[in-house]
C-alpha cells in the first residue's frame, strides 16, 4: 500500500519519564513499574539483580527490567545516569498485554547489542534535564522514543505473555516485598507476612532464597537498616525514636545490625553524613552531586562518540 | 442451453465475437498492483474479460486464488494452501471450501474462480508448491474434483490452472518443457483430465512452452488434447498478459480469451481473420464455448441461489449477501480445514498433547509471531485477521500459565529459557521472502531483478541460523516441540534425531495458529499425513534446474521415484503419527467385473486411549513391468476409543489404466494388480493383497 493515513495520538495522560543524575549510596531490594535505563558516569556501582551480582564501571549501561527485583550499592563518589521510562510507553495499544524483557547489561556476558545507541539517547535525554536547554520540550520527547524504537529494533529481548490473570511466584514476591515494607514495625513481620499470602514460612524462605539469595528476616533487617539511614541523615530524631520507627526490638539488636551493614555505628554514620551537610531525599539513599560535574560527563559522552552537541 | 447459445451466437457480428475474447484490465493497473504502486491490491476488484449485456452475454469476472478469494481487503475467508488441504486427504472438507469460496466469489461481483492449480510438483523446490495438492497425481486429481464441484455447484466457473506442465516458477516465461507420452499422459495430464471430465467450465493455459510452443498458443494441448480428446466444453483463458505472444498463433493454436488485457486479441485478431490467416469459425467455436459455459454458469447459479436463500444468504434483492465473505462457518472451515492438515512426524515420549500442567512455555523462532499465510503473489488473500502461533497457543494454556517468547540470537539466553521451562516450542521454516510467486521484493518499488519468493534452489533445508539453532539447543529441554512451517518439503536436520516432537504446520490460513496450538494441547488430533514424501537426501529426487532454458521432465518423481529406485524414505508419503492408535485387519479386495473397479474393504479398530482421526490409503501396482506401488484411494476415518469401523474404498477404471504407448490411448491392463494397504506409502505396515483383472 503507497498511501499513508497519519494520525496524530492524544494522550490521556502524558505517561512519566523520570531522568536524573544522582550519586548513589544505597538501596535495598525494591523494584518499580518503569523500565530504568542505568548508566554509570563515574566510579563503580554494584547492582544485584535475581542472584546475580554486576559490577558496572564508567561508561557500563544497564538496562532494569519493569518490575525486577534489584539491589544497588554504590561506591563513594560514584555518579549515575538513571531514566525511568513508563511501560507504557512500550505498548501498541490497549489491548497490548505483552511484558518486554530486555537484556542489554554491559557489564554482562553478550549483551552489549545497541549499547552504543542507547547510550546516546540517555546522554541526551539527561543533558536535557540537566541543563534546561532551549526546547529541550521536543529534543527530550525525540529521544525518549528513539530510545524506545532502538530498543525495540535492535536489542535483544524477550515478551512474557500471560494467558490471564496470573500470580507468578515474581509477581509474589514484589507483593511481599512490599507488605515488608508497610509492616516494618511489626514483631514478627515474617510470620505475618506468611499468615498474609497463606504460604508457609518454609515456602517464603525458598522464594526468597530463589529470587534473593537472602532469607526473609535478613531482608527485612536490611529494610529496617536503611529506614535508619534515611532518619539519621534526614533529621535530628534521637537513636532511641529512630529504633522505634524502623521496628527494632532492642538496641542492642539495632547496633548489632546497623553496624553489620554499613560497618559504623549509627552515631558515627550520623555524624558523618550530617557533618557534610547534605540533603534529604526521598528516592533511595540518593546523596548530592556536583550538575557541572555530571553535564561534563555527559558531552564528553557525546564528544567520544563523534556527535555535535 | 446449447441451442440458447447457437442462437445469440448466430446474432453477434465478427467484431462483437472477438470483443468476447477479450480481457479488459490495463496491464498497467495489474502490474502496479503487484508491485504496490497503486492505491488497490492485484485483483482487490474481480478483473472483467469479454461479455456483452445487449446480446445476453454476461462478461467474466475473474478472481484469483486458491487460498480463498483474493478479492477485498480484510474481508475474504483465508484457508490454509492447497498443499496443506492435501495433507488432510479430505475430499469431502474441500467441496465445501470450494462451496465456501464460490459463494465468497459471487458476494464480490465475481463469476470465475481462477484458484484451482493442479500442476504436479516435479521438484519440490518449485516456489508454488503451497498452491497444488501434493505430489502424486491421483491425490491432486481427486481434491482438485472436490474443489472443482464445490465451487461449481454455487454457479461460479472453476478455472484449472496453469494448462501444462507449469512446475517451475524463476524461468516460467521461458522455459521450454519436454518428455514422452507416456509422461506427459500418466504423470502430468491425468488429473487435469480428470478434473476436465468432471465438469470444470475453464482451463488457464500456462505461460511455459511445451514441445517447443507456448501453452497459450500449443494447438496439441489446446485443441487436440483438452477439446478433442477430453471433451472439453468450456473455454480458455490465457495467463496473464504474457501468456500470448501472437494473434494468428494464439488463434489457431486454440486460445479463447487473451487476459487480462487484449493486445494481440481485439482488432489484430478481427484484421488477421479478414485476411484469411485466421478462419472464422476458429473464432466462432471460442465464442460458442464462452457463450454456452457463461449461460450454463448462470443457470447453475440460479438453482444454488434457491438452495441459498434458504439458508438466509441472499438479500431482498436477489443478490448474495455481502456478510457471506468472511463469515463464521468459513472461517470453521478455514480452521477444521487447518487442524486436519496439521502433520506430526515424530512424537517421543509421548511429549504431545502438552497437559495444562506445562505452566512455563517458552516459544521460539519469529515465525511463531507472524502472520504467514504463504506468499504474497496473485494467490494473496486479505482476510480481517491472521492468528499467530503464539496467540494460539495464549488461548489454550492453563490461567496460570507464563508464555515467554524469544526470537534473539543470544544462545545462552535461549538455552536458559529452554532450561526453565516445562515445554520448549521451536518454530521454524519459511515465509514469503524464502517461496512462492516471484515478487518484487520492494513492495513501494517498481524494481526489476529484485524479488522475493520464487523457487527453493539448492535450498531444501531449514535457513541456516534455524539449522544451527535447533542443533545446539536440542535436548536441553525434554518436552521440545518443533513446528515446520513451509509450503513444501523441508530435509530435516541431523536435530531431528535429538528432538522428540515435530509437527509440520505448513501454512496453515487466517485460523492457522489457532489450529496449530489446538492440536499441540490435544483439542483435537494431528489430522494429516504428508501429501509429498520427505527423502534422506535431495539427491533421491530428480534433478531440476529452475533456471534452464530447455528440461525434460522425466517419468519417476517423488515418492514413486524413491520406490523404483529402492531407496528409502526419511519418512514417506502419507505418513503422519495420530494421538491415538489403530489396528487394520479384516482387509480384503476384489474386482467387479461388471462395472471394472476395484473394491477393497478394511476394519479399522481405534486401540488406543483417546478419540482420533486416521487416514486408510490404498497403494496399487500394476501389471506392467517397471510399475511401482502409487496411492489410488483413500479416507478419512474418525474413531472413538475403541470404536471399529468398518471402511469401504472404490477404485475407479480410470484410476488404473496406463497408456498404451503403441496405441495412443489410456486402456485397463489385465492381469495381476499387487494391493497394499495401510496408513502410509510405508510397505512394511501394508496388508498385501492381490487381484486379478
Amino acid at each position: 500500500m503507497s498511501t499513508y493515513s497519519f494520525e496524530t495520538i492524544e494522550y490521556k495522560k502524558i505517561p512519566s519519564v523520570n531522568a536524573f543524575v544522582t550519586c548513589i549510596e544505597s538501596s535495598v531490594y525494591h523494584w518499580h513499574y518503569q523500565y530504568e535505563i542505568f548508566m554509570v558516569l563515574k566510579g563503580c556501582v554494584r547492582i544485584k539483580i535475581d542472584t546475580e551480582m554486576y559490577e558496572l564501571k564508567k561508561g557500563d549501561l544497564m538496562v532494569i527490567n519493569t518490575r525486577t527485583i534489584h539491589e544497588v550499592k554504590g561506591e563513594a563518589g560514584n555518579l549515575c545516569g538513571l531514566i525511568q521510562i513508563d511501560p507504557e510507553l512500550f505498548k501498541l495499544d490497549d489491548s497490548d498485554k505483552r511484558t518486554i524483557r530486555f537484556f542489554l547489561n554491559t557489564a554482562a556476558e553478550g549483551e552489549k547489542t545497541c549499547a552504543e545507541e542507547i547510550r546516546i539517547h540517555a546522554v541526551w535525554i539527561l543533558l536535557c534535564v540537566l541543563e534546561n536547554r532551549k526546547d529541550a520540550f521536543y529534543r527530550l520527547r525525540s529521544e525518549v522514543y528513539s530510545l524506545i524504537a532502538d530498543l525495540m529494533e535492535r536489542a535483544d529481548y524477550d515478551v512474557v505473555l500471560k494467558s490471564g490473570k496470573v500470580i507468578t511466584v515474581s509477581e509474589e514476591m514484589i507483593s511481599i516485598l512490599d507488605y515488608f515494607r508497610d509492616h516494618l514495625l511489626e514483631e514478627r513481620p515474617v510470620e505475618s507476612a506468611g499468615r498474609a499470602f497463606g504460604i508457609s514460612e518454609k515456602t517464603l524462605l525458598r522464594y526468597f532464597k530463589a529470587s534473593l539469595g537472602i532469607s526473609p528476616k535478613d531482608f527485612v533487617n536490611k529494610l529496617r537498616v536503611e529506614k535508619a539511614k534515611q532518619l539519621l541523615r534526614g533529621t535530628d530524631k534521637e537513636i532511641s525514636f529512630i529504633m522505634d520507627s524502623c521496628g527494632f526490638q532492642s538496641e542492642k539488636t539495632f547496633y548489632r545490625l546497623f553496624q553489620g551493614l554499613t560497618g559504623q555505628t549509627p552515631g558515627n554514620y550520623r555524624k558523618k553524613v550530617q557533618g557534610e551537610g547534605r540533603v534529604n531525599q526521598e528516592i533511595q539513599d540518593y546523596l548530592d552531586f556536583e550538575p557541572f560535574e555530571a553535564a561534563a560527563l555527559l558531552r564528553d559522552i557525546l564528544l567520544k562518540a563523534g556527535k555535535e552537541i | 442451453m446449447y441451442r440458447q447459445a447457437t442462437e445469440i451466437l448466430k446474432k453477434l457480428s465478427l467484431r462483437e465475437k472477438v470483443g468476447l475474447m477479450s480481457g479488459h484490465t490495463s496491464r498497467k493497473s495489474i502490474h502496479g498492483a503487484l508491485k504496490g504502486t497503486t492505491g488497490v491490491h492485484y485483483n482487490e476488484y474481480p478483473y472483467s474479460a469479454g461479455g456483452n449485456p445487449e446480446k445476453g452475454i454476461p462478461a467474466v469476472e475473474f478472481c484469483d486464488g486458491p487460498n480463498g478469494v483474493v478479492c477485498g481487503r480484510g474481508k475474504s475467508t483465508c484457508f490454509p494452501v492447497p498443499m496443506m488441504r492435501a495433507a488432510s486427504f479430505d475430499t469431502e472438507l474441500e467441496e465445501k471450501i470450494g462451496a465456501a469460496i464460490g459463494e465468497e466469489i459471487l458476494a464480490y461481483g465475481g463469476n470465475l474462480f481462477g484458484g484451482v492449480c493442479i500442476n504436479l510438483p516435479y521438484h519440490p523446490g518449485w516456489g508454488r508448491c503451497q498452491e497444488t495438492y501434493g505430489e502424486d497425481d491421483f491425490l491432486i486429481g481427486e481434491m482438485g474434483k472436490a474443489m472443482v464441484r464445490g465451487v461449481q455447484s454455487t454457479g461460479v466457473i472453476a478455472c484449472l490452472k496453469h494448462f501444462a506442465f507449469n512446475q517451475m516458477e524463476n524461468n516460467r516465461f521461458r522455459v521450454n518443457v519436454v518428455c514422452d507420452k507416456k509422461t506427459e499422459r500418466e504423470i502430468f495430464l491425468r488429473h487435469f483430465e480428470k478434473c476436465v471430465k468432471a465438469g470444470a467450465g475453464a482451463v488457464m493455459s500456462a505461460y511455459n512452452s511445451y514441445q517447443g510452443v507456448m501453452c497459450g498458443h500449443n494447438s496439441y494441448l489446446l485443441n487436440d488434447v483438452l477439446k478433442e480428446e477430453w471433451g472439453f466444453d468450456g473455454f480458455i483463458l490465457s495467463d496473464f498478459t504474457w501468456g500470448v505472444r501472437d494473434t494468428v498463433e494464439a488463434a489457431n493454436g486454440g486460445q479463447n480469451i487473451e487476459m487480462a488485457d487484449t493486445l494481440y486479441f481485439g482488432s489484430r485478431l478481427v484484421q488477421a481473420v479478414q485476411e484469411g490467416k485466421v478462419s472464422e469459425s476458429v473464432i466462432d467455436d471460442a465464442a460458442f464455448r464462452i457463450i454456452y459455459t457463461m449461460l450454463r454458469f448462470d443457470n447453475i447459479r440460479r438453482e444454488a441461489f434457491k438452495g441459498l436463500k434458504k439458508q438466509n444468504r441472499i438479500s431482498t434483492a436477489g443478490m448474495i449477501k455481502k456478510s457471506v465473505i468472511g463469515c463464521k462457518s468459513h472461517r470453521q472451515l478455514a480452521l477444521r480445514s487447518a487442524e486436519e492438515g496439521c502433520v506430526l512426524l515424530k512424537n517421543e515420549g509421548p511429549v504431545l498433547p502438552l497437559s495444562r500442567n506445562n505452566r512455563k512455555i517458552a516459544v521460539f523462532g519469529r515465525l511463531a509471531d507472524t502472520p504467514n499465510t504463504g506468499d504474497r503473489g496473485s494467490a494473496r488473500v486479505y482476510p480481517e485477521y491472521t492468528v499467530t502461533i503464539i496467540q494460539g497457543i495464549l488461548k489454550e494454556v492453563s490461567e496460570d500459565a507464563e508464555v515467554i517468547y524469544y526470537t534473539g540470537k543470544n544462545l545462552s539466553h535461549a538455552k536458559r529459557l529452554m532450561k526453565e521451562a516445562d515445554a520448549a516450542i521451536i518454530v521454524a521454516g519459511y515465509d514469503y521472502y524464502d517461496e512462492g510467486e516471484a515478487i518484487s521484493r520492494d513492495q513501494s518499488t517498481p524494481e526489476k531483478g529484485s524479488f522475493a519468493g520464487g523457487d527453493r534452489c539448492g535450498l531444501l533445508r531449514l535457513h541456516e541460523d534455524d539449522e544451527e539453532f535447533l542443533e545446539k539447543t536440542a535436548g536441553l529441554n525434554s518436552n521440545t516441540i518443533v513446528i515446520l512451517i513451509a509450503g513444501s518439503m523441508i530435509i530435516p536436520g541431523k536435530w531431528i534425531e535429538k528432538i522428540p516432537s515435530v509437527l509440520y504446520g505448513f501454512y496453515g490460513g487466517m485460523e492457522g495458529g489457532r489450529a496449530i496450538a489446538r492440536v499441540l494441547f490435544g483439542k483435537c488430533d494431528p489430522g494429516g499425513r504428508l501429501p509429498f514424501v520427505i527423502p534422506e537426501k535431495e539427491e533421491d529426487l530428480p534433478k531440476l534446474d529452475f533456471s534452464a532454458n530447455e528440461v525434460r521432465y522425466q517419468y519417476w518423481h517423488g515418492y514413486r521415484r524413491l520406490k523404483h529406485l529402492g531407496k528409502k524414505a526419511m519418512f514417506p508419503f502419507g505418513y503422519g503419527l495420530s494421538y491415538t492408535t489403530f489396528k487394520l485387519f479384516g482387509v480384503e479386495a476384489e474386482f467387479d467385473r461388471e462395472h471394472l473397479k476395484i473394491r477393497i474393504s478394511a476394519n479399522i479398530q481405534n486401540t488406543g486411549k483417546r478419540t482420533g482421526e486416521t487416514i486408510l490409503q490404498v497403494y496399487v501396482k500394476t501389471p506392467e513391468n517397471d510399475s511401482v506401488f502409487c496411492i489410488k484411494g483413500f479416507k478419512r476415518v474418525k474413531l472413538e476409543k475403541d470404536e471399529e469401523k468398518e471402511v469401504q474404498i472404490e477404485i475407479e477404471k480410470f484410476d488404473l489404466e496406463i497408456w498404451n504407448v503403441e496405441g495412443g490411448f489410456f486402456h485397463l491392463l489385465p492381469g495381476k494388480y499387487n494391493i497394499g494397504v495401510g496408513f502410509s506409502s510405508d510397505e512394511k505396515q501394508w496388508n498385501i493383497l492381490e487381484c486379478l483383472v
